[in-house]
Protein backbone atom coordinates (compact mmCIF):
# COMPACT_ATOMS: atom_id res chain seq x y z
CA UNK A 1 0.00 0.00 0.00
CA UNK A 2 1.71 3.20 -1.23
CA UNK A 3 1.08 6.61 0.26
CA UNK A 4 1.09 8.24 -3.18
CA UNK A 5 -1.92 6.27 -4.34
CA UNK A 6 -3.87 5.04 -1.34
CA UNK A 7 -6.76 2.67 -1.93
CA UNK A 8 -10.15 4.28 -2.31
CA UNK A 9 -11.43 2.82 0.92
CA UNK A 10 -8.84 4.70 2.89
CA UNK A 11 -10.03 7.97 1.31
CA UNK A 12 -13.52 7.48 2.66
CA UNK A 13 -15.00 6.57 -0.74
CA UNK A 14 -16.21 3.05 -1.09
CA UNK A 15 -15.56 1.43 -4.45
CA UNK A 16 -19.12 0.24 -4.46
CA UNK A 17 -20.45 3.77 -4.10
CA UNK A 18 -18.29 5.03 -6.94
CA UNK A 19 -19.33 2.27 -9.31
CA UNK A 20 -22.96 2.62 -8.36
CA UNK A 21 -23.05 6.40 -8.80
CA UNK A 22 -24.29 6.38 -12.42
CA UNK A 23 -27.06 3.98 -11.52
CA UNK A 24 -28.02 6.06 -8.50
CA UNK A 25 -28.09 9.24 -10.55
CA UNK A 26 -30.24 7.61 -13.22
CA UNK A 27 -32.65 6.26 -10.62
CA UNK A 28 -32.93 9.70 -9.04
CA UNK A 29 -33.68 11.34 -12.36
CA UNK A 30 -36.26 8.75 -13.32
CA UNK A 31 -37.93 8.82 -9.94
CA UNK A 32 -38.06 12.59 -9.74
CA UNK A 33 -39.00 13.86 -13.21
CA UNK A 34 -39.91 17.30 -11.99
CA UNK A 35 -36.42 17.77 -10.62
CA UNK A 36 -34.90 16.76 -13.97
CA UNK A 37 -36.91 19.22 -16.07
CA UNK A 38 -34.42 21.98 -16.72
CA UNK A 39 -35.79 23.14 -20.07
CA UNK A 40 -38.04 26.18 -19.77
CA UNK A 41 -39.74 25.35 -23.03
CA UNK A 42 -40.53 21.77 -22.07
CA UNK A 43 -41.95 22.74 -18.71
CA UNK A 44 -43.45 26.02 -19.87
CA UNK A 45 -46.92 27.16 -19.05
CA UNK A 46 -48.47 26.27 -22.42
CA UNK A 47 -50.07 23.16 -21.05
CA UNK A 48 -49.73 19.43 -21.46
CA UNK A 49 -50.11 19.61 -25.26
CA UNK A 50 -46.99 21.73 -25.57
CA UNK A 51 -45.06 19.51 -23.19
CA UNK A 52 -46.11 16.45 -25.15
CA UNK A 53 -45.02 18.10 -28.39
CA UNK A 54 -41.58 18.96 -27.02
CA UNK A 55 -41.05 15.58 -25.45
CA UNK A 56 -42.24 13.82 -28.60
CA UNK A 57 -39.91 15.83 -30.77
CA UNK A 58 -37.01 15.19 -28.41
CA UNK A 59 -37.68 11.48 -28.38
CA UNK A 60 -38.02 11.43 -32.15
CA UNK A 61 -34.76 13.30 -32.77
CA UNK A 62 -32.95 11.13 -30.25
CA UNK A 63 -34.20 7.75 -31.40
CA UNK A 64 -34.11 8.37 -35.15
CA UNK A 65 -30.30 8.40 -35.61
CA UNK A 66 -29.88 5.53 -33.19
CA UNK A 67 -32.52 3.58 -35.05
CA UNK A 68 -30.95 4.27 -38.42
CA UNK A 69 -27.49 3.23 -37.26
CA UNK A 70 -28.85 0.17 -35.49
CA UNK A 71 -30.88 -0.84 -38.53
CA UNK A 72 -27.82 -0.45 -40.71
CA UNK A 73 -25.69 -2.60 -38.44
CA UNK A 74 -28.45 -5.20 -38.18
CA UNK A 75 -28.81 -5.31 -41.95
CA UNK A 76 -25.08 -5.77 -42.42
CA UNK A 77 -24.98 -8.60 -39.92
CA UNK A 78 -27.98 -10.35 -41.46
CA UNK A 79 -26.82 -10.66 -45.02
CA UNK A 80 -26.15 -7.10 -46.03
CA UNK A 81 -22.49 -7.83 -46.62
CA UNK A 82 -23.34 -10.70 -48.96
CA UNK A 83 -25.86 -8.56 -50.81
CA UNK A 84 -23.29 -5.81 -51.28
CA UNK A 85 -20.72 -8.33 -52.48
CA UNK A 86 -23.20 -9.76 -55.01
CA UNK A 87 -24.41 -6.35 -56.09
CA UNK A 88 -20.95 -5.05 -56.83
CA UNK A 89 -19.19 -8.05 -58.30
CA UNK A 90 -17.80 -5.85 -61.00
CA UNK A 91 -17.22 -2.83 -58.81
CA UNK A 92 -14.76 -0.37 -60.21
CA UNK A 93 -13.76 1.04 -56.83
CA UNK A 94 -11.39 -1.84 -56.08
CA UNK A 95 -8.77 -3.10 -58.47
CA UNK A 96 -6.46 -5.90 -57.34
CA UNK A 97 -2.75 -5.31 -57.97
CA UNK A 98 -1.45 -7.11 -61.05
CA UNK A 99 1.69 -8.33 -59.31
CA UNK A 100 3.14 -7.93 -55.87
CA UNK A 101 5.41 -4.90 -55.50
CA UNK A 102 9.12 -5.75 -55.59
CA UNK A 103 11.15 -5.01 -52.49
CA UNK A 104 13.69 -2.28 -53.27
CA UNK A 105 14.80 -1.39 -49.79
CA UNK A 106 13.34 0.43 -46.83
CA UNK A 107 12.16 3.54 -48.68
CA UNK A 108 10.03 1.70 -51.17
CA UNK A 109 8.96 -1.16 -48.95
CA UNK A 110 5.20 -1.80 -49.08
CA UNK A 111 3.32 -0.39 -46.14
CA UNK A 112 1.03 -3.36 -45.60
CA UNK A 113 3.46 -6.19 -45.13
CA UNK A 114 4.82 -8.56 -42.53
CA UNK A 115 8.47 -9.48 -42.14
CA UNK A 116 9.46 -12.87 -43.42
CA UNK A 117 10.68 -15.39 -40.92
CA UNK A 118 14.40 -15.25 -40.37
CA UNK A 119 15.85 -18.24 -42.20
CA UNK A 120 17.38 -20.81 -39.94
CA UNK A 121 21.14 -21.09 -39.91
CA UNK A 122 22.38 -23.92 -42.16
CA UNK A 123 23.11 -27.12 -40.31
CA UNK A 124 26.42 -28.96 -40.39
CA UNK A 125 25.13 -31.35 -43.13
CA UNK A 126 24.71 -28.53 -45.63
CA UNK A 127 28.33 -27.42 -45.28
CA UNK A 128 30.48 -28.83 -47.96
CA UNK B 1 8.59 -8.76 -47.08
CA UNK B 2 5.36 -10.57 -47.91
CA UNK B 3 2.55 -8.18 -48.84
CA UNK B 4 -0.73 -8.75 -47.07
CA UNK B 5 -3.80 -9.26 -49.26
CA UNK B 6 -5.66 -6.01 -49.76
CA UNK B 7 -9.07 -5.87 -48.12
CA UNK B 8 -11.97 -5.42 -50.43
CA UNK B 9 -14.15 -2.44 -49.50
CA UNK B 10 -17.56 -3.24 -48.06
CA UNK B 11 -19.44 -1.18 -50.62
CA UNK B 12 -18.76 0.93 -53.64
CA UNK B 13 -17.32 4.30 -52.71
CA UNK B 14 -20.17 6.13 -54.43
CA UNK B 15 -22.76 4.10 -52.54
CA UNK B 16 -21.05 4.60 -49.19
CA UNK B 17 -20.70 8.32 -49.73
CA UNK B 18 -24.32 8.63 -50.82
CA UNK B 19 -25.49 6.62 -47.83
CA UNK B 20 -23.64 8.92 -45.43
CA UNK B 21 -25.08 11.97 -47.17
CA UNK B 22 -28.59 10.53 -47.08
CA UNK B 23 -28.20 9.92 -43.35
CA UNK B 24 -27.39 13.58 -42.74
CA UNK B 25 -30.26 14.74 -44.93
CA UNK B 26 -32.68 12.47 -43.09
CA UNK B 27 -31.68 14.22 -39.89
CA UNK B 28 -32.13 17.59 -41.58
CA UNK B 29 -35.70 16.79 -42.53
CA UNK B 30 -36.31 15.25 -39.13
CA UNK B 31 -35.35 18.58 -37.59
CA UNK B 32 -37.68 20.43 -39.93
CA UNK B 33 -40.57 18.11 -39.13
CA UNK B 34 -39.95 18.29 -35.40
CA UNK B 35 -39.87 22.07 -35.38
CA UNK B 36 -43.03 22.23 -37.50
CA UNK B 37 -44.79 19.79 -35.21
CA UNK B 38 -43.91 21.78 -32.13
CA UNK B 39 -45.08 25.07 -33.62
CA UNK B 40 -48.34 23.52 -34.77
CA UNK B 41 -49.05 21.69 -31.53
CA UNK B 42 -48.21 24.63 -29.30
CA UNK B 43 -50.46 27.02 -31.21
CA UNK B 44 -53.46 28.31 -29.33
CA UNK B 45 -56.78 26.60 -30.09
CA UNK B 46 -58.24 28.10 -33.26
CA UNK B 47 -54.97 29.75 -34.21
CA UNK B 48 -53.81 26.95 -36.51
CA UNK B 49 -53.89 27.10 -39.44
CA UNK B 50 -53.22 30.84 -39.30
CA UNK B 51 -56.19 33.02 -40.04
CA UNK B 52 -56.36 34.40 -43.56
CA UNK B 53 -54.01 31.82 -45.04
CA UNK B 54 -55.11 29.43 -47.81
CA UNK B 55 -55.60 25.79 -46.99
CA UNK B 56 -52.90 23.52 -48.35
CA UNK B 57 -54.11 21.36 -51.29
CA UNK B 58 -53.97 18.00 -49.59
CA UNK B 59 -56.17 16.18 -52.10
CA UNK B 60 -54.60 17.67 -55.21
CA UNK B 61 -51.10 16.82 -54.00
CA UNK B 62 -52.09 13.16 -53.82
CA UNK B 63 -51.57 12.95 -57.58
CA UNK B 64 -48.08 14.42 -57.29
CA UNK B 65 -47.30 12.01 -54.48
CA UNK B 66 -48.52 9.06 -56.53
CA UNK B 67 -46.32 10.14 -59.43
CA UNK B 68 -43.26 10.35 -57.21
CA UNK B 69 -43.94 6.95 -55.66
CA UNK B 70 -44.41 5.49 -59.14
CA UNK B 71 -41.02 6.91 -60.15
CA UNK B 72 -39.47 5.08 -57.21
CA UNK B 73 -41.04 1.83 -58.34
CA UNK B 74 -39.90 2.41 -61.92
CA UNK B 75 -36.34 3.03 -60.79
CA UNK B 76 -36.40 -0.07 -58.65
CA UNK B 77 -37.41 -2.13 -61.66
CA UNK B 78 -34.68 -0.40 -63.65
CA UNK B 79 -32.16 -1.47 -61.03
CA UNK B 80 -33.27 -5.07 -61.28
CA UNK B 81 -33.09 -5.01 -65.09
CA UNK B 82 -29.66 -3.38 -65.00
CA UNK B 83 -28.24 -6.28 -63.03
CA UNK B 84 -30.02 -8.83 -65.17
CA UNK B 85 -28.90 -10.55 -68.39
CA UNK B 86 -30.12 -7.65 -70.53
CA UNK B 87 -29.13 -4.32 -68.98
CA UNK B 88 -30.55 -2.42 -71.94
CA UNK B 89 -34.02 -3.09 -70.56
CA UNK B 90 -33.24 -0.67 -67.77
CA UNK B 91 -33.19 2.31 -70.12
CA UNK B 92 -36.93 2.56 -70.53
CA UNK B 93 -37.64 2.18 -66.84
CA UNK B 94 -35.03 4.77 -65.97
CA UNK B 95 -36.54 7.17 -68.46
CA UNK B 96 -39.96 6.54 -66.93
CA UNK B 97 -38.61 7.35 -63.49
CA UNK B 98 -37.11 10.55 -64.88
CA UNK B 99 -40.37 11.63 -66.47
CA UNK B 100 -42.42 10.90 -63.37
CA UNK B 101 -39.94 12.73 -61.16
CA UNK B 102 -39.94 15.72 -63.45
CA UNK B 103 -43.75 15.70 -63.42
CA UNK B 104 -43.69 15.80 -59.62
CA UNK B 105 -41.36 18.78 -59.52
CA UNK B 106 -43.31 20.68 -62.16
CA UNK B 107 -46.64 19.95 -60.47
CA UNK B 108 -45.27 21.13 -57.16
CA UNK B 109 -44.04 24.28 -58.83
CA UNK B 110 -47.49 24.95 -60.25
CA UNK B 111 -48.94 24.38 -56.81
CA UNK B 112 -46.53 26.89 -55.33
CA UNK B 113 -47.57 29.52 -57.86
CA UNK B 114 -51.21 28.99 -56.97
CA UNK B 115 -50.48 29.30 -53.25
CA UNK B 116 -48.42 32.43 -53.77
CA UNK B 117 -51.32 34.01 -55.66
CA UNK B 118 -53.62 33.10 -52.77
CA UNK B 119 -51.39 34.89 -50.27
CA UNK B 120 -49.28 32.12 -48.73
CA UNK B 121 -45.72 33.40 -48.85
CA UNK B 122 -42.50 32.77 -46.96
CA UNK B 123 -43.23 35.70 -44.65
CA UNK B 124 -47.00 35.68 -44.50
CA UNK B 125 -47.22 33.31 -41.52
CA UNK B 126 -45.47 30.50 -39.70
CA UNK B 127 -47.32 28.07 -41.96
CA UNK B 128 -45.90 29.77 -45.02
CA UNK B 129 -42.38 29.84 -43.58
CA UNK B 130 -42.40 26.18 -42.72
CA UNK B 131 -44.18 25.12 -45.90
CA UNK B 132 -41.76 26.76 -48.28
CA UNK B 133 -38.71 25.80 -46.21
CA UNK B 134 -39.63 22.13 -45.89
CA UNK B 135 -41.17 21.57 -49.29
CA UNK B 136 -38.57 23.79 -50.90
CA UNK B 137 -35.73 21.78 -49.38
CA UNK B 138 -37.33 18.62 -50.70
CA UNK B 139 -37.80 20.17 -54.13
CA UNK B 140 -34.12 21.11 -54.18
CA UNK B 141 -33.16 17.54 -53.38
CA UNK B 142 -35.55 16.30 -56.05
CA UNK B 143 -33.99 18.60 -58.65
CA UNK B 144 -30.50 17.36 -57.83
CA UNK B 145 -31.72 13.76 -57.93
CA UNK B 146 -33.26 14.37 -61.36
CA UNK B 147 -30.00 15.83 -62.59
CA UNK B 148 -27.98 12.86 -61.33
CA UNK B 149 -30.48 10.41 -62.76
CA UNK B 150 -30.40 12.15 -66.12
CA UNK B 151 -26.60 11.97 -66.19
CA UNK B 152 -26.74 8.29 -65.23
CA UNK B 153 -29.30 7.64 -67.95
CA UNK B 154 -27.06 9.30 -70.50
CA UNK B 155 -24.13 7.17 -69.36
CA UNK B 156 -26.38 4.12 -69.56
CA UNK B 157 -27.25 4.90 -73.15
CA UNK B 158 -23.54 5.19 -73.93
CA UNK B 159 -22.76 1.94 -72.16
CA UNK B 160 -20.54 3.65 -69.60
CA UNK B 161 -22.68 3.35 -66.50
CA UNK B 162 -21.20 1.24 -63.72
CA UNK B 163 -23.21 -0.69 -61.15
CA UNK B 164 -21.81 1.34 -58.29
CA UNK B 165 -22.66 4.67 -59.81
CA UNK B 166 -26.18 3.58 -60.72
CA UNK B 167 -26.69 2.21 -57.22
CA UNK B 168 -25.64 5.52 -55.69
CA UNK B 169 -28.03 7.45 -57.92
CA UNK B 170 -30.84 5.04 -57.10
CA UNK B 171 -30.14 5.32 -53.38
CA UNK B 172 -30.46 9.08 -53.49
CA UNK B 173 -33.65 8.81 -55.55
CA UNK B 174 -35.16 6.38 -53.04
CA UNK B 175 -34.40 8.85 -50.27
CA UNK B 176 -36.19 11.66 -52.15
CA UNK B 177 -39.16 9.39 -52.84
CA UNK B 178 -39.51 7.90 -49.37
CA UNK B 179 -39.09 11.11 -47.39
CA UNK B 180 -41.85 12.85 -49.34
CA UNK B 181 -44.84 10.90 -47.91
CA UNK B 182 -43.67 11.79 -44.40
CA UNK B 183 -43.42 15.47 -45.29
CA UNK B 184 -46.72 15.34 -47.15
CA UNK B 185 -48.55 13.78 -44.25
CA UNK B 186 -47.08 16.09 -41.60
CA UNK B 187 -47.21 19.36 -43.49
CA UNK B 188 -50.25 19.17 -45.73
CA UNK B 189 -52.64 17.46 -43.37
Amino acid sequence: MSRANPPMRSRGISRRVVSASPALATALIVASPTLAHACASCTGGDGPRAQAAFLGATAFMTLLPLGLIGAGILWLRRGGREWLAREFDDRDAWTPPEKPPESRGTASAPIRSVPDRVPAAPGPASRS
Amino acid sequence: MTPLPLRRPLADNAVLGTALFVFTEVMLFAGFISAFGIVRDTALPGAWPPVGQPRLPFERTMLNTAALLASGVALWVAGRRFRGPSPAQARGWTAAALVLGAFFVLAQGAEWLALLRQGLTLRSSQLGSFFYTIVGAHALHALVAILFLALAWRAMLAGRLTAGRFAAVRLFWYFVVLVWPVLYWRVYR
